[in-house]
């Protein structure tokens, strides 16, 4: 009997082993141009829990706000949970995992995910809720992201949905097997290099431009949610080239956010006063700023925060200014790797945080 | 429920709960219970049709069994052997006529839901062809699943239990399970009632030497299926759907590539089929054993899809061959053509007679019609040529073991098997020959070798994973050579940490090659369509 035992524990544990060896390498590392998105939400758990300001949305605040310049010039600390095409809903449970480690003062939300009022592309979901942490926010997040062909053991396990990379396995998968590359600065992705703004098509017109319930259910949600933990919401349109933000939408913003109270800012209309030129300021003609363009709406934004919303400054702390300075220097030191990369080779070679 | 879903896993914990917490004496009933509902997820409406079916067949075997019991009785009660015999026949023919309405009701049920609109069609282009302007719309029955083999396993029992090899079943609950028995509703095998009965209601509680046999064999199925069968077949898909794009050489690739398409599909099912049967303790009938080491087409079909061509020969074949009409016709063909060819005639008949059938049974199309046709002219030719054969091994006695002679004729047979099965995967009977003869007229090798077999779709990676998965399915079938079953020579052979190593590649294997999940359609094993 103990032989069988011995037998069975041993099939399972090297089961267990060998099952998760292989999600582990199977599972991207996000290392690679284009998918470094997917590696931000975890980096989160990384931090040390301590934001006067955490901003969620999609592209236009992981890319749009530099967390770094918020300290250095005004003292006030910041992580962005964000990533591409993040849904309201995301939004909202990643809001609500992170006030289970912490309650920053203030929480800033991009507006422009409201145009989407149902779960969109398996691909997007992945990259938001694969590296959240395991709790009913979790849980909540794949409930109301999941589309229609996926399936809840792909997400315990997401071995069964990227088990098809063995066939496209790189150096990189290996080189990380064992520990995960930084992808951001506390959930901002450096972006040194600069492609001028391009041409977008225009928006077709609609036939509605209401947002849809879903979306206003979980704006709703997210406005109790604050009010509860006593944090000031503020919502934002970030700036960008395209997509585009029609007036029927951001009259729509403008009306709820009279009806509760809450802070609008949108970006757009302030672009000459924050000093932005989308010849010099976006990586990619216009969708999103690069770094020198998010410095100056950091710097912008920043003022209002200091003013308006009365946030301390906080680089007399030792033990935080100590962190600051560190990550400050990461952050340069990247800036400065990635425009020497430019320099020499034309372009950016990697755009990890090393 | 696909075999090869997680909803049939979680049905199966499911099952085994139910099937474990039930008294012994009742755990035939939880596994009827849970064939209902397996059959039931394909469509509760065709609960009608199986149970019609159980109902039919209960009550005219019932019937059966009263008029022997009274045979019985009567016989017991006379010395008078004449009496006897008359008894005998007048019970019999009673019997027989219980059995032919039971037969009626449930072949007329196949026949009304497989093919009908066959019919219906064939009909209509006959009208077209003479010239009337008429036609009949299309009924679009939608078929039940396992129809045409619970309807078969159904019609051996109801001529086992006429014939007396079989007691009819009193309990129309146990009846129903062994026509619904979900791991074998699907796909087969087709089972005889004596030898499945022993184990079925058995209610052999769950042991660990089941469960780890069982098991073993369930994955193998898994890994045939979703590793090498469902991994090549879109490459196949495009073969096949564009056949005007690849004649000649890519003819002979199609058709090898489904020689081993629908090898490793079928095989695989009946895999997982015994093997989950095996888990709950019920032994069902192997199916296969190494086709394609066969030499000669009728060893083949004694190889390949056992239990149907046992049940052709057993219910068809012997009755027909040996009915007074085809012995009628014996003789007049003896006395016409001669003793030599004249007695073989009627057993030539009768076996194109019964792959006419068995083509029909396969599909409603005249493919299939042509399919079973080839295979049994082909058998009647090897008949016809079997002086000459044994000729040649007198004249070269060392042929018959002589490896190289061996080899030719495995290969000669798998290649004319592939050629037969062609009618399965070309739509069109003159198309189907059109494709053989581009063997002969289009070969196009040097188009086959620059376009190669990049561009069905399949990746290099692809062919190189079901290559992997067909050598090691080659090492387990060489491992089960010579009538051992693979486990019990595993087992004997290997040590626990190298058995257990073998079951952990085949796992990571399914796992990590198998073309499941996103961006694979799930599809159903071919042999569920029959």
């Amino acid at each position: 009997m103990r032989k069988i035992m011995f037998k069975i524990l041993a099939s399972i544990t090297t089961f267990a082993l060998v099952f998760f060896a292989l999600q582990r390498l199977l599972m991207p590392t996000f290392a690679d141009p284009g998918t470094l998105e997917g590696g931000m939400i975890r980096e989160y758990y990384r931090s040390n829990f301590d934001h006067d300001v955490i901003f969620i949305g999609d592209c236009e605040v992981y890319a749009n706000f530099s967390p770094i310049t918020l300290w250095e010039e005004f003292g006030i600390t910041s992580h962005i949970r964000g990533t591409p095409q993040q849904l309201v809903w995301q939004s909202y449970y990643l809001l609500h995992d992170t006030l289970r480690f912490e309650t920053p003062r203030v929480v800033v939300f991009n507006v422009l995910s409201m145009q989407y009022n149902e779960p969109q592309s398996r691909y997007y979901n992945r990259l938001t809720l694969d590296g959240m942490r395991w709790g009913m926010p979790k849980i909540r997040a794949i409930q109301a992201s999941r589309t229609d062909d996926e399936g809840w053991l792909s997400y315990i396990f997401p071995f069964f949905r990227y088990k098809d990379r063995w066939r496209e396995l790189s150096a990189n998968d290996f080189r990380y097997f064992l520990r995960d590359p930084q992808v951001s600065i506390n959930g901002f992705m450096l972006r040194a290099d600069t492609v001028p703004a391009g041409w977008f098509p225009q928006m077709p017109p609609r036939g509605n431009y209401a947002f849809g319930d879903n979306a206003w259910d979980y704006l709703n949600r997210m406005v109790a949610l604050t009010t509860a933990h006593d944090i000031e919401l503020v919502l934002v349109k970030s700036p960008a080239q395209h997509p585009p933000w029609p007036p029927q939408w951001n009259q729509q913003i403008v009306d709820f956010a009279e009806a509760n109270d809450l802070r609008f800012i949108n970006f757009l209309e302030h672009q000459d006063e924050i000093g932005l030129n989308f010849q010099y300021h976006t990586f990619n003609a216009g969708l999103h700023l690069n770094v020198f363009g998010a410095e100056l709406l950091a710097r912008f934004f920043g003022g209002i925060l200091q003013a308006e919303l009365n946030l301390p400054d906080r680089r007399h702390e030792p033990d935080t200014a100590q962190h600051w300075h560190q990550l400050s220097e990461l952050y340069h030191r990247n800036i400065a790797r990635q425009l020497a990369e430019i320099d020499r080779y034309g372009r950016v070679q990697c755009f990890l945080i090393r | 429920m696909l075999f090869t879903s997680a909803n049939f896993l979680l049905f199966l914990l499911g099952l085994f709960a139910l099937y474990q917490i039930v008294p012994q004496k009742y755990r035939w009933a939880a596994l009827l219970l849970g064939s209902m509902a397996f059959y039931a997820f394909a469509g509760p409406a065709f609960l009608i049709y199986i149970c019609t079916t159980i109902i039919v067949t209960y009550f005219c075997t019932m019937r059966m069994r009263r008029v022997w019991e009274k045979c019985d009785v009567l016989i017991a009660a006379t010395n008078d052997r004449e009496e006897r015999r008359q008894l005998k026949q007048a019970a019999k023919a009673a019997s027989r006529r219980w059995m032919i309405t039971a037969l009626v009701v449930i072949v007329g049920l196949l026949a009304m839901v497989k093919y009908t609109d066959f019919v219906i069609a064939n009909t209509n282009a006959l009208l077209v062809w003479v010239g009337v302007d008429r036609s009949f719309g299309f009924m679009r029955f939608a078929l039940p699943m396992g129809i045409s083999f619970y309807t078969f396993q159904t019609i051996g029992y109801l001529v086992d239990v006429h014939r007396q090899k079989s007691k009819s079943l009193t309990n129309p609950l146990k009846l129903a399970l062994f026509v619904s028995f979900f791991p074998q509703v699907v796909q087969g095998p087709i089972s005889r009632f004596e030898p499945l009965a022993e184990t079925l209601y058995s209610g052999e509680s769950l042991n660990r030497t089941h469960l780890s046999r069982g098991g073993m064999r369930v994955l193998i199925g898994f890994f045939k299926k979703l590793v090498i069968a469902d991994r090549l077949w879109p490459a196949l898909a495009v073969l096949t759907t564009y056949p005007e794009e690849y004649r000649g050489a890519f003819y002979l690739f199609s058709i090898g590539l489904y020689a081993v398409i629908l090898f490793m599909d079928f095989t695989g099912g009946i895999d997982i089929t015994i093997g989950v049967a095996e888990m709950f303790g019920v032994k069902l009938p192997e199916n296969f054993n190494r086709p394609f080491y066969s030499r000669s087409i009728q060893e083949y079909w004694t190889r390949w899809h056992i239990t149907m061509y046992t049940w052709f020969r057993d219910y068809l074949f012997y009755p027909m061959t040996l009915s007074k009409g085809m012995l009628r016709a014996t003789k007049f063909a003896r006395r016409t053509l001669g003793d030599g060819f004249g007695k073989r005639i009627p057993v030539h008949l009768s076996l194109l007679w019964v792959w006419f059938l068995t083509g029909l049974w396969h599909g409603a199309t005249w493919n299939f019609i042509a399919w079973g046709l080839a295979n049994g002219i082909v058998i009647m030719l090897a008949q016809e040529f079997t002086p000459l054969k044994n000729k040649f091994h007198t004249r070269f006695d060392t042929a018959k073991t002589n490896r190289i002679f061996i080899a030719a004729q495995i290969f000669w047979t798998f290649w004319l098997m592939n050629m037969i099965r062609s009618f399965d995967i070309y739509v069109g009977v003159r198309n189907t020959f059109g494709m053989m003869a581009s063997v002969f007229t289009d070969f196009g090798l040097r188009d086959f070798l620059t376009r190669g077999v990049s561009e069905l779709t399949l990746y290099t990676s692809d062919y190189l994973a079901a290559g992997a998965g067909i050598l090691v399915i080659f090492w387990i079938s060489y491992l089960g050579r010579g009538d051992v079953d693979f486990r019990d020579r595993l087992s004997t052979r290997f040590s626990w940490p190298a058995r257990y190593a073998v079951v952990g590649l085949l796992l990571f294997m399914t796992l990590v090659l198998g073309a499941y999940g996103y961006d694979y359609e799930a599809r159903q094993f071919i042999y569920n369509q029959f």
